[in-house]
């Protein structure tokens, strides 16, 4: 059901190939590029070809890695992230992406919505509960105040084509990123489906395997890392599920502001399309990253912590649902400590 | 505010019938119309007042999907008091009662004192599910029976203190084996020279017997 058009071995290969592409590109292009350098123009920040390729891979992982950078180019480089374009794609190539997109999209959409019109038990409770969740998922945000429509369509289409693992709360929370960056609905279904198919609907499955071995594989590193701290948490089994909502969502309601959900979210992207992950075959090294946020945030917090005296002030700091006890962290701190830790793990692993 | 004993409750039922509205109204006093979904397991705990003793309620709120229902049963056991919501302006949530009913005795421990909860009251226009036939149930299966309104407050306090005060009937009676970790129960000890530094290096919400 899912029109993603990537298979992930082609940004294997586009790794390996990223320096010959480049010695392709018409001459006039490289005068171009000189000519800019020389007059100290932004050429490096490019990453687009004329024709709408990608320029290499090296270059997006730069972009996103620049944090003064990313954000700007967002509604360019999330295409890339999430799969749906691929690197060679030329502009007229997207066009025609999109129009297929839009014309598959309306298909599906029509179809359940006959269902619902019809009355059709099973669709009209569905569509009660995700309208319930998308009223309520980032509700503080202006932008979605006029988009609940978008969201509701595009979840109603996922759930409905998608029994396994089919609709769970939750998923309106990764969705709102999407549709914040792509705004157009029927790119953002498929970027949506092209997340999920890559790491995510296996984390929902109500089996909850996958979500499991991402706890136990977050605990091993994390008592590998900070040895101290992994004592201090793991006191219990009811304390094993501290991390879930944690590990299950990308950290996604873990940080207080929206912009900086963005940014945790594009880094677990762009982690998950490197040469190492996409050559490991567990699905769960798909979002690695993840893991390492999570043991940043925690180690960010490691004083207050320690401070505490009993369980109970334990299960405030892991199952409060208010927003307050986020305020106080360093996003960016967070996330260069992941980084550094994440590295750190990489070169050990090869 | 002192406390002798320390309950784990759960809060338990279909999506969207109110249960994390019920635990802020219990904790905080106040009523949130919008909330972010609960996503496994949320907390909360409050000290109240039960037959002249101070008991501190350690509430674990959950999430009604039947997506996280495996997760959730962990919590079931070692909880000494359930509160079991439905919806009154939605009939279906009252159909599933009987399912959680299974569930809860499959996995809690079986001296766990139940309250069915009908919320919603403040919607009476909406209702779908009459009090006789919340009252009816609750007789038919053991339960203590109330209707609350998260959103008004209306009797959400007398619903967790009737619980407690269940409990420590059923403490009175020897019911409890209080050795039990797992029978939701800690006594608290009081410590002789209360004061912050001492308190840091103790535990004190150790198990013992009665």
């Amino acid at each position: 059901m899912n029109i993603e058009l990537v298979p992930e071995r082609q940004y294997q290969a586009f790794n390996s190939v990223a320096g010959r592409h480049h010695h392709h590109q018409p001459i006039w292009q490289n005068i171009k590029n000189l000519l800019k350098s020389c007059f100290g123009t932004q050429s490096d920040s490019r990453l687009l070809n004329r024709d709408g390729s990608l320029i290499d891979i090296n270059r997006l992982r730069q972009n996103i890695n620049d944090e003064q950078q990313s954000y700007k180019k967002r509604h360019i480089t999330w295409p890339y992230l999430l799969n749906i374009y691929s690197p060679s794609m030329t502009n007229s190539d997207k066009k025609i992406y999109q129009n297929r997109a839009r014309i598959r999209y309306n298909r599906l959409k029509r179809t359940w919505q006959e269902r619902v019109s019809q009355g059709d038990s099973f669709y009209v409770t569905l569509a009660d509960t995700i309208l319930k969740d998308v009223r309520r998922t980032d509700r503080h945000i202006k932008f979605f105040k006029k988009k609940k429509q978008i969201l509701f369509n595009i979840m109603m289409t996922y759930s409905v084509y998608h029994p396994n693992p089919g609709y769970s709360q939750g998923m309106t929370d990764m969705l709102t990123p999407i549709v914040y960056v792509f705004i157009d609905e029927s790119m953002s279904y498929f970027a949506f489906c092209s997340l999920m198919n890559r790491y995510m609907s296996s984390l929902f499955d109500q089996d909850q395997i996958e979500i499991n071995r991402r706890i136990r594989l977050f605990n091993l590193i994390l008592h590998s890392i900070d040895n101290e701290l992994w004592n201090k948490i793991n006191v219990n089994e009811e304390n094993y599920l501290y991390v879930y909502r944690w590990l299950l969502l990308d950290c996604k309601r873990e940080f207080y502001r929206f912009n900086h959900v963005l940014r945790v979210l594009e880094l677990v992207w762009i982690n998950s399309i490197s040469p190492f992950v996409i050559s490991q075959s567990i699905t769960n090294y798909r979002s690695l990253f993840t893991i390492f946020i999570c043991i940043s945030i925690l180690q960010e917090d490691r004083q207050i912590i320690f401070s505490y005296s009993n369980d109970e002030d334990l299960h405030k700091y892991f199952f409060s649902s208010s927003s307050s006890s986020r305020s106080h962290r360093s996003t960016k701190r967070i996330l260069q400590q992941a980084q550094i830790n994440y590295s750190n793990y990489i070169l050990s692993q090869k | 505010m002192d406390y002798a004993y320390v309950f784990k409750y759960i809060i338990i039922g279909d999506i969207n019938v109110g249960k994390s509205c019920l635990l802020l109204q219990f904790t905080d006093k106040r009523f949130q119309s919008a909330h972010d979904c609960t996503i496994g397991v949320e907390f909360g705990s409050r000290i109240v007042n039960v037959a002249e003793k101070g008991v501190k309620l350690q509430i674990w709120d959950t999430a009604g999907q039947e997506q996280f229902r495996s997760i959730i049963r962990s919590y079931y056991r070692g909880a000494a008091g359930a509160l079991l919501v439905y919806d009154i302006t939605k009939r279906t949530t009252f159909d599933h009662l009987t399912m959680w009913i299974n569930d809860l005795r499959n996995y809690s421990t079986s001296n766990m004192v139940i309250v069915l909860i009908g919320n919603k009251c403040d919607l009476s226009d909406r209702r779908e599910v009459q009090k006789e036939e919340g009252e009816a149930f609750a007789r038919d299966h053991g339960l203590i029976f109330i209707e609350t309104s998260a959103k008004t407050a209306v009797n959400v306090e007398d619903a967790f203190i009737k619980t407690a005060r269940e409990i420590c009937n059923k403490i009175d009676d020897g019911v409890f084996d209080l050795t039990n970790e797992m029978c939701g129960i800690k006594i608290h000890h009081k410590l002789p020279n209360e004061n912050p530094n001492t308190r840091r290096n103790s535990n004190p919400n150790q198990t013992s017997g009665c």
